[in-house]
């Protein structure tokens, strides 16, 4: 056949010289759509006319080409998350700010509460993945906020916010898990963690001073300990004191005693070598250390009716 | 060009029509459906035969039409709805539904689309919601069971580190939540309210509006996925929970108050204590120490108790005569004598 060029050239050109082009491309597709390579955390579903025939591993992977296979690829190794009432930001930190419809609940008292968690969940089951629900992570999303205000408006507002949250997020994990399975959904929920529980904005004052209230009836009480802790040992003390105080005197009253007696008996021992005279000498040494410093010594006739003075000794002496 | 070369030409385009309007009839009678879909098959706009499910490569006659449908559990999300409960209060709620299509042949007679199905769904969940929780009172839709009204052991406390202080219970300063209604049980302990009830009534209500219509839609749940009050009962909510945490508070710190109270109490008691045994013990020693002293003394004096008597007169004039005593003695006592000895004997000293 003619070509005419629009310049009046006329070139030969024969069609069939061109033939293999199409023919290479097909056979090009069919090569390139006849592999498929499986990454490390994926597996692969291979579908025959739809139909599925089986799901590989990792690895290189040959089958017929397309339209008559084709391979579907799901992560089934990795765990994501969904988060809930919150989102990461950069940094590791995380913005609540217009996620309060999520993390909006009421519990069981009729209060509200703002609680963020996050799911953390892996495709466990490649063909009920794909095969079974249409929008597996909306769902998700879904039953996931469903179980947990079923959680929290089954309980009262105060030990949401102030006990432990082990019990609740391990109860969440497993209502989720059920109603998955139940839409055989392929997935398995690894993980719940509720991420923050607090109150809203407006009680947020009243609620800090319920710590304070726990912290000042602490402090009462470790005040009251410490005044005891302090009284009565310094009370056992002056009690130990007192008893040996007493102690002490009992030592000095019987030393005294005993000093005095054995003074006693020395002199007895001395004295009833020769009473008489020992006697008169006791008497008369101690008129003679007393008689000079005494006042006024009068000796009286015993015979006189009245007291008559006769002698004063000391007149002088006193003078 | 030669003759032949012209035949093989046609022999070539011959062939070549021959593959396409083979290829063609080939293309328009076989079909595939995927796991993930049914099919209804119509000819010429009446269904034929039964809706295929079974996955794979099919065949029908070239000039039959393949309607595909999602044979998958679907999703719906409806928008916020505001409703009232029995007891007057206004929530807005937030609801989702799975469904599936488990007609696809009246599916298609009825709706024809998924989209249009969701809108279909609007209207009869909808209506469901309002009518359903409208039976109940909101703590009705909240609760699930009566366990709140179990006040724990575990609930909150404050843990103080001495063991001398029992800890203080959030029961002992507020209810918790004790003292809120029931929900009504069977005889047997079914309850008769509580969210997983009016879920089941909503889907009840929906399914049966569904299949008076009778869309090929089947509703496999209802979820609540979202229930908040209006606006305007929030700010009394919010009134609501900052009385009751200043209720607890003051609890506390009176509790607090109290255990300090008690605390010093004990100590009181204690100082007493220790200090009434010390007195007694140092009192008991004391008569103890004049006992042996008088048990020392008597021994001692009892051997010559005129000799004692004797000095001790004296001892008594040693220390009871002084400077200001005077004495008389009389004239014809042996004392003048020793006194005038006393005083004669002086000068000379």
């Amino acid at each position: 056949m003619k070509l005419e060029f629009p310049d009046g050239r006329e070139v030969e050109f024969n069609p069939w010289r061109f033939a293999w082009i199409p023919i290479v491309v097909v056979i090009g597709l069919v090569v390139a759509t006849s592999f498929h390579q499986v990454d490390a955390d994926e597996e692969g579903v291979l579908l025959r006319f739809g139909k599925h025939v089986k799901t590989v591993g990792p690895g290189l992977h040959f089958h017929l080409p397309y339209p008559i296979d084709e391979m579907v690829k799901v992560t089934t190794r990795r765990v994501d998350v969904q988060e809930f009432g919150y989102r990461s930001v950069s940094g590791g930190r995380i913005s609540e700010r217009g996620y309060e419809n999520e993390s909006s609940m009421l519990t069981g008292d009729l209060n509200i509460v703002l609680a963020g968690w996050d799911v953390q969940f892996s495709r466990e089951n490649p063909e009920d993945f794909l095969f079974n629900v249409k929008d597996p992570l909306a769902t998700l999303r879904d039953i996931a906020q469903s179980v947990m205000r079923e959680i929290m408006g089954d309980r009262a507002s105060i030990p949401i916010l102030t006990v432990g949250r082990a019990e609740i997020q391990e109860r969440v994990r497993k209502l989720i898990q059920a109603q998955a399975d139940q839409f055989e959904m392929g997935l398995r929920i690894s993980e719940v963690n509720l991420i923050f529980v607090s109150p809203p904005q407006q009680v947020q004052a009243a609620f800090n001073d319920l710590n304070k209230a726990e912290q000042d009836a602490q402090r009462f009480f470790e005040e009251a300990s410490r005044e005891y802790q302090e009284k009565v040992p310094r009370a056992k003390g002056q009690a130990e004191r007192l008893v040996l105080e007493a102690e002490g005197f009992l030592e000095s009253r019987v030393n005294r005693a005993e000093g005095d007696a054995g003074r006693f008996l020395e002199m007895l021992t001395a004295y009833e070598e020769a009473p008489e005279v020992t006697r008169q000498r006791l008497y008369l040494e101690t008129l003679e250390t007393r008689l000079p410093a005494l006042g006024q010594v009068w000796v009286v006739d015993e015979e006189l009716k009245g007291v008559l003075p006769l002698l004063n000794l000391n007149e002088g002496g006193a003078e | 060009m030669s003759a032949a070369k012209g035949v093989t030409g046609a022999k070539g385009v011959l062939i070549l029509v021959l593959v396409v309007v083979l290829g063609g009839v080939g293309w328009t009678s076989l079909y595939t459906i995927n796991e993930w879909e049914q099919a209804v098959i119509t000819q010429f706009g009446e269904v034929v035969g039964e809706p295929v499910t079974e996955a794979g490569l099919h065949v029908k006659l070239p000039w039959q039409r393949v309607q595909r449908f999602d044979s998958r559990l679907q999703r719906w999300d409806g928008s916020q709805t505001t409703t009232i409960t029995r007891d007057r209060k206004t929530v807005n709620v937030d609801v989702t539904a799975r469904w599936r299509i488990n007609d696809a042949k009246r599916f298609l007679e009825a709706i024809r689309s998924i989209n249009q199905a969701d809108t279909r769904l609007n209207g009869i969940i909808a209506g469901a919601v309002k009518d359903e929780i409208a039976k109940y009172d909101l703590f009705e839709v909240i609760r699930s069971s009566n366990r709140i009204l179990e006040v724990e052991e575990t609930e909150i406390g404050i843990d103080l580190d001495s063991e001398e202080m029992a800890e203080i219970t959030v029961q002992e300063v507020a209810t918790l939540g004790s003292d809120l209604p029931e929900l009504p049980q069977a005889p047997d302990g079914a309850y008769l309210a509580g969210r997983p009830i009016v879920l089941e009534g909503i889907l009840l209500e929906a399914r049966k509006r569904l299949n008076q219509i009778g869309l090929g839609i089947e509703l496999e749940d209802i979820l609540i996925k979202q229930l908040n009050y209006t606006q305007e009962i929030e700010a009394n909510v919010y009134a609501q929970m900052n009385a009751e945490l200043q209720k607890i508070s003051a609890g506390f710190r009176s509790q607090g108050k109290k255990r300090a109270e008690e605390r010093l109490g004990e100590m009181e008691r204690e100082l007493a204590r220790i200090n009434s045994e010390a007195e007694q013990r140092a009192q008991l020693i004391r008569g103890q120490a004049e006992a042996e002293a008088i048990r020392i003394y008597a021994d001692a004096y009892n051997r010559d108790p005129d000799f004692y008597r004797f000095l001790r007169t004296l001892q008594a004039y040693e220390t009871g005569l002084g400077p200001n005593s005077q004495i008389l003695i009389g004239s014809d006592s042996p004392f003048f004598e020793l006194l005038k000895d006393f005083r004669e004997q002086k000068p000379s000293e």
